[in-house]
């Protein structure tokens, strides 16, 4: 009796978002806030990764859905909707860089972590299992320094370590959000894991 | 570089790979790592950390806001182009000030108080937000936060109304602040109870019944504007389904805002049942996205990108210490609602099953504004 029946009870079963894209196509607003509310945050996780810039992932993440529901019409649904999202996502962060003509390695924020060794960090995995505001502070503390060494990574190692960790997509999807075999990914994935861990330990 | 990944995969690689899948299917890590080199694990432990700290989740402020612009923006795609949606996007600045309200604590609180009374366009209206969003985060109880919201919301409807008293042109972006913060509302109530439920459904019959009113009163560029909004606080506000059988679903879908046309003679012609399909037969089956979804509000979303690999991370305002939380409450004043409008409303919207007598829609129960703090003003 709640609003969660008013989905239909295929698609909350096999969270089959065909039907959700043809009502979307069709012109129904609420499909594609549908649509919307099952992908904003992994869209503006990838995003917020990659500029590291609350803002300019907000006006990014609009641009994404703006240029989405401008795409709608020629999107062919093959089984999942997350990568053709991510895939615009992708994009938009691309020309982003390139509107700023050069990459932001001046613009990183001033919180040092210099201090922090490698082996505190991997040895950080417990902490998940508090929840009080030192933990979330260390947790953004440490988000920030993955993302300041993220950026010596290349861009398609970034492209794999957000997609794949920043926003959750499988390999699969991550294979097809960036229009690349699933073994280019898994390449791609051991070699920014491996970049990743060695400017963590600088 | 590029074509060096395009190769056969590494076996380091796959095997990594691998044991990410295991992790995804719910194995736990020491069964994972089993058995695998130290390099493999060391990579694994690293994407483990990764997919925990990296998933962010935007400001909820702006989630529903944007949510609200895209569906405002399919309703009426002739009226307000894709363009005019991007140029007149209602820039974030408010929410982000509350973190800086709530780090200076309450050397703001004389700010706020003076901002209490600002309109859209002052000076002092910034602040008065902010300090409405830096009380958000302190609420606990989620029925707390749902009717906090709508009590915010309600703050918006008063200054919609002051700034039409004023003779100031009101503008979307007025409007959209008022349904995002119903749209939150709507989200955070699903995992509240059923009353507190009831009082959102009662809230937004009740607002947009106050928004028509109010736009019959209003020249005709605020009026649509105001019609618009009353439109989307219905379309998403619909009756709960009967059964999962449901034919024809998504056929119809309710398109009040853009069958709104301008004026007061046609906007009552707007919602004459024959433009709107029967509540029973479409309302309720193609429901809004509005939350509506396996993974409705901002967290329980989130939850499903961070829990990817391992349970998601503690909601951050769960885990907020309790300060007084304080709130000019809305004016919960439903004399303002037109009797006609109102009962031609409670033929559109409440004409489903398990729905309380159309009567009640004229006077719906305002619902509970968030308990007076114990100390408004004290420290935290």
């Amino acid at each position: 009796m709640t609003d969660g029946d008013v989905l239909p009870a295929e698609e909350r079963a096999h969270g089959d978002e065909g039907a959700l894209v043809a009502r979307a196509q069709a012109g129904d607003p609420r499909a594609f806030g549908e649509l919307y509310q099952r992908h904003v945050d992994r869209v503006y996780s990838y995003i917020a990764f990659r500029v590291r810039d609350t803002a300019v992932a907000e006006d990014l993440t609009q641009e994404v859905f703006l240029h989405a529901l401008k795409a709608l019409g020629g999107f062919s649904f093959r089984g999942a909707v997350a990568p053709w999202f991510m895939s615009i996502a992708r994009n938009a962060v691309v020309d982003h860089w390139r509107r700023r003509s050069r990459r932001p390695e001046d613009s990183l924020s001033s919180l040092e972590s210099d201090t922090d060794e490698e082996e505190s960090f991997l040895d950080r995995q417990g902490i998940t299992e508090g929840n009080d505001a030192e933990d979330r502070a260390e947790f953004v503390l440490t988000r920030e320094r993955v993302a300041r060494s993220a950026i010596h990574l290349t861009e398609l190692q970034q492209q794999v370590l957000a997609l794949r960790f920043s926003s959750g997509l499988s390999v699969k999807e991550t294979a097809d959000a960036m229009s690349r075999s699933e073994g280019a990914v898994k390449n791609l994935q051991h070699h920014a894991l491996k970049a990743l861990k060695r400017k963590l330990g600088e | 570089m590029t074509n060096a990944f395009e190769g056969p995969v590494e076996p380091l690689a796959e095997s990594i790979s691998q044991r990410l899948e295991l992790l995804r299917g719910g194995s736990p890590l020491d069964v994972v790592l089993s058995g695998a080199d130290p390099e493999t694990a060391e990579h694994v432990a690293l994407a483990v950390d990764l997919a925990r700290i990296l998933p962010q989740q935007p400001d909820p402020v702006f989630r529903a806001a944007l949510q609200v612009r895209l569906q405002t923006a399919m309703n009426a795609p002739s009226r307000r182009t894709f363009g005019a949606v991007m140029a007149t996007w209602v820039k974030r600045a408010t929410p982000r000030l509350a973190g800086a309200i709530l780090a200076v604590g309450l050397v703001a609180g004389s700010a706020a108080v003076a901002a209490a009374g600002s309109l859209p366009g002052d000076v002092l209206y910034p602040v008065k937000r902010a300090s409405e969003e830096a009380r958000a985060l302190m609420i606990r109880d989620s029925a707390g936060r749902v009717h906090y919201r709508l009590a915010q919301a309600d703050e918006r409807l008063d200054e919609i109304q002051r700034l039409i008293e004023r003779g100031v042109p009101i503008t979307p972006e007025v409007v959209d602040a008022l349904l995002a913060l119903r749209q939150i509302a709507l989200d955070e109530s699903r995992s509240a109870s059923t009353a507190v439920q009831k009082d959102v459904e009662d809230w937004s019959a009740s607002r947009h019944d106050r928004l028509v009113a109010m736009a019959v009163r209003a020249d005709s560029a605020a009026s649509e504007i105001l019609l618009s909004a009353a439109g989307v606080l219905v379309t998403r506000f619909e009756a709960p389904m009967p059964g999962s059988q449901q034919p024809g679903r998504g056929v119809a879908p309710i398109r009040l805002s853009s069958a709104t046309p301008r004026g007061r003679a046609q906007a009552t012609s707007s919602l004459s049942p024959t433009e709107t399909p029967p509540a029973h037969a479409s309302q309720g089956a193609t429901a809004t996205g509005a939350g509506r979804t396996p993974t409705p509000t901002a967290t329980a979303a989130a939850a499903q990108v961070t829990s990817t690999f391992l349970p998601p991370a503690t909601a951050v305002n769960t885990a907020m210490p309790q300060p007084p939380v304080e709130l000019t409450p809305g004016p919960g004043d439903d004399s303002r609602i037109d009797p006609v409008r109102a009962t031609a409303l409670a033929r559109q919207t409440r004409t489903v099953p398990n729905t309380p007598d159309a009567g009640s829609v004229q006077n719906p129960a305002p619902p509970t504004l968030p308990p007076p703090p114990a100390e408004p003003t004290s420290g935290g």
